[in-house]
């Protein structure tokens, strides 16, 4: 049966797929879904997860035929190539990158008895493909910080265009910011005080100190507002939950170290 | 007066026992017996094994702290068994041989009411030719298993380093030294501290290195692989071991069965059968594991060590032997409570327990050698499930035989482990990952058998802290300093 084939940004292809551990008829059906979705769609080769389907299997066109790869796990490695490459995943994409020339490949027919591959070139890449997906890897992974930003970029662009909308990863931009801002520009505003004592009058100094306590006040209130309002925040978007407490934490503890460090500026360097 | 006797001063021996001490009191008896004077925080010796750590800084005397927690000690090694007792004494008994206290080589037998068996491994170098033999480590390798073997590799590498500052090429060949190895994660940390400190030396240019395991993909790591959440997906240890391998300039060689060990080369098997050879001017390898070949006897002296040990001589508990193919494989498989099927006083914990089987996929290759990571049983959930059996002890002492044994499987427990890429206040890299349950629970989790909701994983600098802080907390813990019920396992 035909499915659906998943596509950019559709985010089920980040899943890690289970080794297959029955090999029955369930994994039958699968393999012959996964077939005639790829004949459907015209491609070299398929990914259970391409149809959504978070399992390690693989089909692939060789000089043989289609060769059906069940847990394929590369194990020796020789020599890398750079090449561009395009994934069905991204339609209308291509990205350059480095991948192993020759690889060597165990894995299991659907019998689960054990095979094995020695490839290179273009084949060895598009198996490094398919393996990659298998772990949620797709051709992003393969590029550095800056070619995976570039490309994202790229990618979000074409998708909007084509009215698609974006997967509910963790947004870029948090309300919760504009409250750390108000307490860092406050807090660099009391820091530019503590240079008075240099060129300003004991009296203009003595002004600025009694300012400063205020608006420390002001840094501390920010802080607290940030701390509890960042927590609700980050609940709301579940998926990366642990990584924004952490940071959350993080931010307010540098920000109470900034604040003790102006702090005993204005009271043991400003106020004489 | 009942006496509890452990048997092995490691994480989980000496977690059991220190426990065990604080919670019965005066009023009873804990006996460890230990061949070793130290104990040694062994996540560290991968410091020691590059020189940025002393061996003392990773030991510490027993005795004194032993001595404070009211814990009688007798250096000595459990030679063997008889929980039926003998004709000539009517209590269970192990028979030990001191190693140390100015009794070296005499024996004892140490009458226990209830025995916590947590002798760690044997460290099987005689498995693989050359790798070493009954004795121990060969001449050709290194090993980071013990202090003193770490502080030995340190030497050896600080060779290597002088020698390429003269502009000699040096081969590094890490990983594991037989088909069926556990503790990738220690090889792991040592050849990206390696990695780094040649880097830091400025000889890295001549450096050609090289990792060589038994695991299927990269970051197996023996538990079918870690997942690090990403925009909230997980994504798995292979994906991020590849890109560190790659950007570090550390080639791969995995699904190998290291058969033999030779000056400077080491010969291997591969999963598709075919055997090749790697040269090396310096050798990691992890040797496998096996149980230390305690003997068992009943009343009549009847040697009953197939009934009390399994055949890798790990000590069977309450975990499900016929768990069959890799298919059939349940979490409820893993044991739960410790505790021996035959004899309900003899407990185990930590690497001496027999597992039901492994937690990676099992492989053979053609020739029908099998390739695959043995289990982990080491660090946290070590220190966890010695703590569980202490308190499973302690309350069959206290509220008698019917008491409620505490629970703590490896299939319902979940593990932080955090792995270093190098050592340095400011340079320094590991990477802080959790993993819940360590056993895949394919019924509660199908698919991959594991919570996504409880990963987390992050490589930095951070994670080099955490991993240094750790060092000294589990320290501190370990000397009894105050507070040390409160630090977690």
């Amino acid at each position: 049966m035909i499915k659906e084939l998943i596509t950019y940004p559709d985010e089920r292809i980040k899943h890690v797929s289970a080794d297959v551990r029955k090999f029955d008829d369930e994994l039958f059906e699968l393999l012959e879904n996964m077939r005639d979705t790829m004949e459907h769609h015209n491609l070299d080769a398929i990914a259970a997860i391409q149809i959504a389907v978070p399992a390690c299997a693989i089909i692939v066109k060789s000089e043989e035929g289609l060769l059906e790869l069940i847990n394929p796990r590369i194990i020796v490695t020789e020599g890398t190539t750079t090449a561009e490459e395009k994934s069905a995943y991204y339609p209308g994409f291509s990205a350059t990158l480095k991948r192993y020339n020759r690889i060597k490949v165990v894995y299991e027919n659907r019998n689960g008895e054990l095979q094995h591959l020695n490839v290179e070139g273009d084949f060895s890449r598009l198996l490094q493909r398919k393996i990659d997906m298998l772990f949620g890897g797709t051709l992003l992974d393969k590029l550095d910080k800056e070619g995976r930003k570039h490309s994202e970029k790229i990618l979000s662009k074409q998708a909007l265009e084509a009215g698609l909308e974006l997967g509910a990863s963790c947004p870029t931009v948090f309300v919760r910011d504009y409250f750390k801002r108000g307490a860092k520009y406050l807090l660099a505003l009391v820091a530019l005080t503590l240079t008075f004592p240099f060129f300003a009058s004991a009296h203009i100094c003595a002004t600025a100190a009694f300012v400063d306590k205020f608006a420390l006040l002001g840094v501390v209130g920010l802080t607290i507002v940030y701390y509890f309002y960042a927590q609700h925040e980050a609940k709301l978007y579940k998926q990366c939950t642990s990584c924004q407490i952490g940071n959350i934490i993080g931010t307010v503890a540098i920000l109470l170290f900034q604040l003790i460090v102006v702090s005993l500026g204005v009271f043991f360097w400003l106020i004489p | 007066m009942a006496r509890v006797v452990v048997l092995g001063g490691g994480v989980a021996g000496h977690t059991a026992a220190t426990f065990a001490a604080d919670w019965l009191g005066k009023d009873h008896e804990v006996v460890v017996v230990t061949p070793n004077s130290k104990w040694n925080w062994i996540p560290s010796n991968i410091w020691v094994g590059v020189g940025q750590m002393s061996k003392e800084e990773v030991t510490f005397d027993l005795a004194p702290v032993y001595e404070k927690a009211g814990i009688t000690y007798k250096q000595a090694k459990a030679v063997s068994l008889n929980p039926e007792g003998s004709a000539s004494n009517t209590k269970p008994f192990v028979t030990i041989e001191y190693t140390g206290q100015g009794k070296a080589g005499k024996s004892e037998e140490v009458t226990y009411d209830y025995l916590i068996n947590a002798t760690g491994p044997k460290l099987n170098f005689a498995a693989t030719p050359g790798l070493g033999d009954a004795n121990g480590l060969g001449e050709f390798t290194v090993s980071v298993c013990t202090a003193d073997h770490a502080d030995h590799a340190a030497h050896e590498l600080a060779k290597c380093i002088e020698k390429m500052k003269k502009g000699e090429r040096q081969k590094f060949l890490i990983g594991t030294g037989h088909g069926m190895c556990t503790c990738q994660g220690a090889a792991f940390e040592y050849i990206f501290n390696i990695e780094h400190e040649l880097r830091k030396a400025g000889v890295r240019e001549l450096a050609d290195i090289q990792w060589i395991s038994n695991e299927s993909f990269l970051g197996d790591f023996g538990i079918g692989g870690l997942h690090m959440k990403r925009g909230g997906y997980a994504a798995s240890s292979r994906l991020f071991a590849e890109s560190l391998y790659s950007e570090r300039g550390v080639k791969w060689l995995i699904g190998a069965h290291v058969n033999k060990v030779e000056k400077g080369k080491v010969s291997y098997e591969l999963l598709d059968g075919t055997m090749g050879e790697e040269s090396f001017d310096f050798a990691m390898l992890i040797p496998p594991f096996a149980g230390v070949g305690l003997k068992a006897y009943d009343k009549a002296g009847e040697d009953i060590t197939a009934t009390v040990f399994a055949p890798n001589g790990f000590m069977k508990v309450d975990a499900n032997y016929n768990a069959g193919a890799y298919e059939n494989w349940k979490a409820s498989d893993w044991p739960r409570t410790y505790q021996n099927p035959t004899y309900k006083n003899l407990f185990a914990a930590g690497i001496a327990f027999a597992p039901p089987h492994p937690i990676s996929k099992p492989m053979s290759s053609p020739n029908g050698t099998q390739i695959f990571p043995t289990p982990p049983r080491t660090g946290m959930p070590s220190g966890i499930i010695g703590k569980a059996v202490a308190h499973s002890v302690c309350d069959l002492i206290k509220k008698g035989p019917e008491a409620h044994l505490h629970e703590a499987s490896m299939a319902e427990m979940g593990a932080a482990c955090v792995a270093s890429a190098g050592k340095g206040l400011f340079d320094g890299t590991a990477a802080a990952l959790t993993v819940y349950p360590v056993v895949p629970d394919f019924e509660k989790y199908p698919g991959i058998g594991r919570d996504l909701d409880y990963t987390f994983g992050e490589i930095g600098l951070a994670g080099h802290w955490i991993k240094h802080i750790l060092h000294h907390m589990f320290i501190y813990k370990a000397k009894l300093n105050p507070g040390w019920t409160m630090i977690p396992e």
